[in-house]
């Protein structure tokens, strides 16, 4: 048998050759940068930088709040998409565009929103006091911070992917006997998922570098609150080559976790 | 390496160079008729430097004194990156040394002003915190500055003469966000500035702290070594260590250096 | 059932037989598809009510009531198979068991039988994206049956697929619609006579015709049942009891099948195969001819069916040979004439 040698097809795409130009400068503008970030680090004292008690502390926190948050957007976030993209009531438009307000606002303003919302003397916070429940300056207000940023990504992602693969396979199902929960588990996520893994991966991203609202709202201390972006901001204070350092960690981390999301979008 | 490091500083370098051409453009019509002072001031000073900053364009017709306030280690930073700036006056000496050892400044810097710490509270003292033994206990959420900052650094040494251990629930990174988080009752008790107090007056009060004479953050004045504008900057100076200068420090809260 | 549904201009009242199948069609817009999600619980009607089984599938007196789809028992099939893409053909087809709450294994069985029912067993590992139309086409009438419903709707099952995949289609269909209860629309007489033991039309969103199908196709009583059934059909009101002016005043003369009365309405109809073609008036007894357009020609195996406009708005159909449109020089725009002998046209009451 003849081995066949996979080959594309070179069609026709009619793109201008200029548009290289600023498409170029483009991605120089992007990478020059964190290359930038690359020739700064001192490659001597960079391991033990990076494994210092509070780096590592730092780094397993991120990771941690960043998983929990993006798993609150999951368990938030398909259930808002799955509403906006397959119903209609009056009002969804202004809905919509509330519900995609963090994306737009600066996450500083996000940290003072949740501060009055879930800190001591805010409109829920107080009543948690009350309860026993301590919110400010603890992890879960980590978590809560990212959650609040990063759902917006989730949100539209999915919703995008809802909306263009349409219904037709779950109105199928239900002729077919199936009830809306168990078209829901069978047909619906998995036609969804590929929209919704990029979607986490989207908002996992986002809940790592996510520092405004953090600072604002949740404080900085070791192994609670201080996340890897908070970490590099005070160790620019005091050691530019920590703050460098863990900052191309961000970087490296940052790009593993958007390239392992290319991959599973191209498979 | 360090071929990639060169290429890379040469492309930086290149639009550096772009853009201090830019600046030096300004800078170049220095002579008579309009000049710009630059004083990159650490956050601490700006209500009084705003101040002596209009009173010295009252006495210099033809001056502008445009302001940079951060934390001085951020002006530091911003000062070896090539900003442009005639005078640098920081919050301790620890980064006024960082600026010295890259011969960034000219002359011996001076030092002009101390702060001490002191314990800020939510108007009313909810926590009934009156000593500094008060805020050691773990009911009471007391913020402090991150040690890697200098009201931070301050604390640390207040904790040592003191012979406590702090368990505060945040270390901030600005002695603002201290100072915020306190006001809006978040926190129970903050070591902040003894003037940052007195500017926030009604917002938080102030739980006067005898330990702090255990930790002074001296703040020391120079002009760079790059200034082009080397006469204004020493009258700037001598304002600031002058009569005047010391007068509105003192009423801010500053101490004598 | 009744329903109606003003969005869509659709009134109808139908009951099918249990085992039945009943052929819909209808010309495009008539309101087939919208009857028949109606009927799936795809589209909810303005009034009405259907019994399927003895279960109320939707209802407005005395009370609203209204079954979702997965509730009814009613399978739906449409002209794209819309086989789940991330499942085997297996897994398509198991559906429906699966959703009734049968464990896995026991619905694959079912599933593999219908398979072979649709002879397609063996695509049984295979997604649906590796199959040909005609496949997928039969692996959903599959997946439809596996559901077990009480009633299975197709909604012009071979219209997507070409030609050469439909003869199978109809067979497998043949043999499983057999004793079904079941409503296929169709634009497709092959369909209706092979498949379905009555037929109904829909035009406008009412049902406009409807009998065995036999009777319909023989005696259409609409031009688009006509015209579909390959007839030539004219209506008017009855001149006399051989006689037929129709409202654009055109006289024809016929053979009628009952008495005519005078002045009630009537229809005329005549095959194709019996209508002749000239260049000029052709004079001689009892014919009845029609200046008229020919608006296309299309090949029939050794004829050709010419297609021409009366210049009335209606269309007739002559076939002819191959020779013929030679010799006439007949092409689109030419303008001839069709004439009919008195006895080869039928008149009906209408």
């Amino acid at each position: 048998m003849a081995t066949r040698i996979a080959q594309r097809t070179r069609t026709y795409g009619s793109l201008p050759r200029w548009v290289f130009v600023p498409a170029g400068l483009g991605a120089l503008f992007v990478l020059l940068p964190l290359a930038a970030i690359g020739s700064k680090v001192r490659w001597g004292t960079f391991w033990s930088l990076i494994t210092s008690e509070s780096s590592l502390a730092a780094l397993g926190l991120s990771l941690k709040t960043s998983s929990a948050a993006t798993a609150l957007c999951l368990l938030l976030g398909v259930p808002m998409a799955l509403v906006l993209a397959r119903t209609h009531f009056p009002g969804q438009r202004i809905v919509r565009s509330l519900l995609l307000l963090p994306l737009v606002l600066p996450p500083v303003v996000g940290g003072i929103a949740l501060l009055y919302t879930f800190g001591r003397r805010g409109l829920l916070g107080h009543t948690f006091e009350v309860l026993g429940l301590q919110i400010a300056f603890s992890t879960t207000a980590v978590v809560i911070a990212q959650t609040f940023v990063a759902l917006p990504f989730l949100v539209v992602s999915l919703e995008g992917t809802l909306r263009s693969v349409g219904q037709r396979y779950e109105v199928v199902a239900a002729t077919l006997g199936g009830r809306p929960t168990f078209v829901f588990r069978r047909i619906t996520l998995p036609l969804v998922l590929p929209g919704l893994l990029s979607g986490a991966v989207l908002s996992f991203a986002r809940a790592l570098g996510e520092f405004g609202a953090t600072l604002t709202f949740a404080g900085s201390l070791q192994g609670v609150t201080r996340t890897l972006p908070l970490e590099i901001y005070l160790q620019r204070e005091s050691d530019p080559d920590a703050a460098v350092a863990l900052s191309l960690v961000l970087v490296v981390v940052a790009v593993l976790v958007v390239g392992f999301a290319q991959g599973r979008r191209e498979s | 390496m360090i071929t990639r490091q060169h290429t890379v500083a040469a492309t930086a370098a290149a639009l550096v160079v772009l853009t201090a051409c830019g600046s030096s453009e300004d800078a170049a019509t220095t002579s008579t008729a309009r000049s710009t002072l630059t004083v990159f001031a650490a956050a601490s000073l700006k209500a009084t430097f705003t101040q002596l900053g209009a009173s010295f364009e009252a006495s210099h017709p033809g001056v502008t004194v445009t302001f940079n306030f951060a934390g001085s280690s951020d002006l530091v930073t911003q000062i070896q990156q090539g900003a442009p700036a005639d005078v640098f006056a920081s919050a301790d000496t620890k980064n006024m040394d960082k600026a010295t050892a890259d011969s960034l400044i000219s002359g011996a810097p001076v030092p002009f002003a101390s702060n001490t710490l002191e314990i800020a509270v939510p108007p009313g003292n909810p926590a009934k915190v009156a000593t500094l033994k008060d805020i050691i206990n773990p009911a009471v959420k007391l913020v402090i500055c991150a040690p890697e900052v200098p009201c931070g650094s301050a604390a640390e040494k207040v904790e040592a003469a003191a012979g406590l251990a702090f368990t505060p629930v945040s270390e901030e990174s600005s002695v603002t966000d201290v100072l915020n988080k306190v006001a809006t009752g978040q926190a129970d008790a903050g070591l902040v500035y003894v003037t940052d107090v007195k500017g926030a007056a009604g917002k938080v009060e102030g739980v006067t702290l005898p330990e702090s004479s255990a930790a002074v953050n001296t703040y020391p004045i120079g002009a760079l070594a790059g200034t082009k504008n080397a006469s204004l900057a020493k009258d700037f100076i001598a304002l600031v260590t002058g009569a005047e200068g010391q007068k509105v420090l003192a009423d801010a809260g500053f101490a004598k250096p | 059932m009744t329903a109606t549904l003003a969005a869509r201009g659709l009134d109808v009242d139908l009951a099918l037989a249990p085992g039945e199948c009943v052929a819909i069609l209808g010309p495009n817009g008539a309101g087939k598809s919208t009857l028949l999600s109606v009927l799936a619980g795809t589209l909810r009607p303005d009034s009405g009510q259907a019994v399927l089984a003895e279960r109320i599938l939707y209802a407005d007196v005395p009370q609203r009531i209204w079954l979702p789809p997965y509730a009814r028992g009613v399978a739906l099939l449409a002209q794209d198979p819309l086989l789940f893409p991330h499942l085997s053909v297996l897994d398509n087809v198991a559906f429906g068991r699966r959703a009734a709450g049968d464990a896995p294994r026991a619905a694959r069985e079912a599933a593999r039988e219908w398979l072979g029912q649709v002879e397609a067993a063996e695509f049984a590992p295979r997604r649906p994206a590796e199959l040909s139309g005609g496949q997928a086409q039969r692996v959903a009438i599959a997946r439809a049956l596996a559901a077990q419903p009480a009633l299975l709707l197709l909604d012009e099952p071979m219209a997507a697929l070409d030609v050469g995949a439909a003869p199978m289609l109809r067979r497998v269909l043949r043999r499983v619609l057999h004793g079904r209860t079941a409503l296929i629309v169709t634009h497709d007489l092959l369909d209706a006579v092979l498949l379905a033991s009555r037929v109904v039309v829909l035009d406008g969103g009412r049902i406009v015709e409807s009998g065995p199908t036999q009777e319909v196709i023989r005696h259409p009583r609409t031009p688009f049942t006509a015209r579909i059934a390959g007839l030539n059909l004219i209506e008017g009101h009855a001149t006399g009891t051989t006689h037929l002016r129709d409202a654009r005043g055109l006289e024809v003369e016929g053979t009628p099948h009952t008495p005519l009365l005078v002045g009630e309405p009537a229809l005329a109809v005549f095959s194709p195969t019996v209508v002749s073609v000239h260049a000029e008036r052709p004079g001689g007894s009892a014919r009845n001819a029609f200046p008229v357009t020919i608006a296309e020609l299309e090949p029939r195996d050794a004829q050709v069916r010419v297609r021409a406009s009366d210049g009335h708005g209606g269309s007739m159909l002559a076939d002819v040979t191959a020779a013929a449109v030679n010799e006439l020089d007949l092409h689109p725009g030419k303008a001839v004439h069709f004439s009919v002998k008195a006895t080869a046209v039928t008149l009906y009451p209408g």
